[in-house]
């Protein structure tokens, strides 16, 4: 087993308020909410399996809390609980034509489209058929949290960090004029 | 190549631009060391990113090695531990069909120019496809396909996108550890996938003057000559759905200790280049930082 202290990045003999802290924003960063319809979904769960053991060894037996997904995935059985479990081997192709032959296109069935589309990095595709999905059924957590992620306001959101665009061009242009000094007096470093 | 993989070196520690520019550098020393003199003009920041990509663990100590561009002093630069060379080969191997590429459709001064840098860069490639066979079956085989997209007009984004994301996606044959590697593939494809549709809004103006393919003339309704206020906004989500999609597989490869470069440019240097794009910016202050 790997060292938990090097599994949550905190030093030898952090204090328990640092550990929990760690353990909390990885716990964030690897949550399968964040993972939905990522191919890498099952690394993630590895990955947040990994945190949740670290932190146990750690907090000897207090136990982690469990973030599950706060969702359930598969609402339906049936046809689409079987396109579902297809998406979840990874069978792509035959999850696609298996939903082209049914003929009810309902909500979920948009959404599944988008899941399949997801799954092969098609986010434009993706993002139109969550919406329509999202319109058929607005109150449906699911198909709401896969239409912001596909539209690039998901979990890796970095809209709320800094960009640099934002500030004024004046600063852009100054900020370039250094870089060009920079260049030129760090010749011989 | 693009120039559109690059960190906010703004945002960077002293440390890490320093190794940053010993990666750059260390590329450009592996080319000429596999490729001779002439491969140095293929050194790019799109291969540079590969390597911190394909790199983990502790941070290689730098060695000094002369820089042409600066004949009278010594530059640091990484040696190559493996990630280089093999960047190198994919520098030699992407250039030659980006100019490939150049040669079916540009105006017939590029078309002059392609094929003498083709020539130029004939021993190159021949020896970088020995050894990178799959990767250059790879390139051959998704650049027909998005040739045959283009020629057909394909109105689809992510279509279009995916033959050039998947061709990026092969650099992650480098890995051997399964995970690393299915994490590697996807921040590829969609780092490709940012490249691609980033450089379709950026040449929008240009094919709709000459009438070339673009799959945005396509995919959209253009209003003289221009993307909608509307359209503009769903492009630049979901290529922010790619930088997303990026970041998830950025924070599943194996820890490195150039964790803080790989973050910077997927977190903000991507977001950065796509905005400078959108707002015609770019350009602009590369142009202004060579003067």
């Amino acid at each position: 087993m790997k060292d938990p202290y090097e599994v949550l990045g905190v030093p030898h003999g952090a204090s328990e308020e640092e550990i929990k802290k760690a353990y909390r924003d990885l716990a964030r960063k690897y949550h399968p909410d964040n993972y939905a319809n990522n191919p890498l979904a099952d690394l993630a769960q590895e990955k947040m399996k990994e945190i949740n053991e670290a932190y146990d060894t750690l907090m000897k037996g207090g136990s982690a809390p469990n973030p599950s997904s706060s969702y359930s995935s598969g609402s339906s059985g049936g046809a689409f609980g079987q396109v579902r479990e297809l998406i979840r081997q990874g069978r792509i192709d035959a999850a696609e034509s298996m939903l082209d032959g049914i003929a009810t296109h309902n909500a979920e069935w948009y959404y599944l489209r988008g899941v399949i589309a997801q799954r092969r990095g098609w986010m434009d595709e993706a993002a139109q058929n969550f919406r329509i999905a999202v319109n058929m059924d607005p109150q449906n957590y699911e198909y709401r949290n896969a239409a912001n992620a596909a539209s690039g306001a998901g979990a890796y959101t970095y809209r709320q960090q800094e960009y640099g665009n934002s500030q004024s061009d004046d600063l852009c242009n100054l900020c370039g004029t250094m870089m060009c000094l920079n260049c030129l007096c760090d010749c011989c470093r | 190549m693009f120039g559109y993989v690059l960190p906010r070196k703004d945002l960077l520690s002293e440390q890490a631009r320093a190794r940053y520019r010993a990666a750059y550098c260390g590329l450009c020393h592996s080319l000429k060391e596999n490729y001779g003199f002439r491969a140095r003009f293929l050194v790019n920041y799109d291969m540079t990113f590969l390597y911190f990509v394909l790199h983990d663990g502790a941070a290689a100590q730098t060695e000094r090695c002369a820089c042409p561009a600066r004949p009278f002093c010594k530059k640091d630069c990484l040696p190559d531990e493996g990630e280089l060379g093999f960047a190198a080969d994919l520098s030699v191997l992407l250039s030659v069909w980006k100019l490939r590429d150049a040669l079916r459709d540009g105006r017939l001064p590029h078309r002059l120019a392609a094929k003498c840098a083709l020539l130029l860069y004939r021993g190159a490639y021949r020896k970088a496809k020995a050894r990178q066979k799959e990767a250059d079956e790879v390139f051959e085989r998704q650049l027909s396909r998005l040739q045959a997209l283009e020629d057909a007009h394909c109105a689809s984004l992510d279509r279009a996108a995916d033959a050039f994301a998947s061709l990026l996606r092969v650099c992650a044959l480098y890995r051997r550890d399964e995970s690393a590697r299915r994490a590697s593939e996807l921040l590829l494809y969609h780092v490709g996938r940012f490249l691609y549709l980033a450089d379709a809004l950026e040449d929008l103006p240009k094919d709709e003057r000459s009438g070339s393919y673009n799959p945005l003339r396509y995919r959209f309704t253009l209003q003289d000559g221009k993307l909608s206020q509307e359209d503009r906004q769903t492009l630049l989500d979901t290529v922010e759905a790619s930088i997303s999609m990026a970041a998830s597989a950025l924070e599943l490869l194996p820890a490195s200790d150039d964790d803080e470069i790989r973050k910077n440019i997927i977190y903000y240097g991507l977001p950065a280049v796509l905005h400078g794009v959108a707002n015609g910016t770019f350009r602009k202050k590369k142009r202004g930082k060579k003067q």
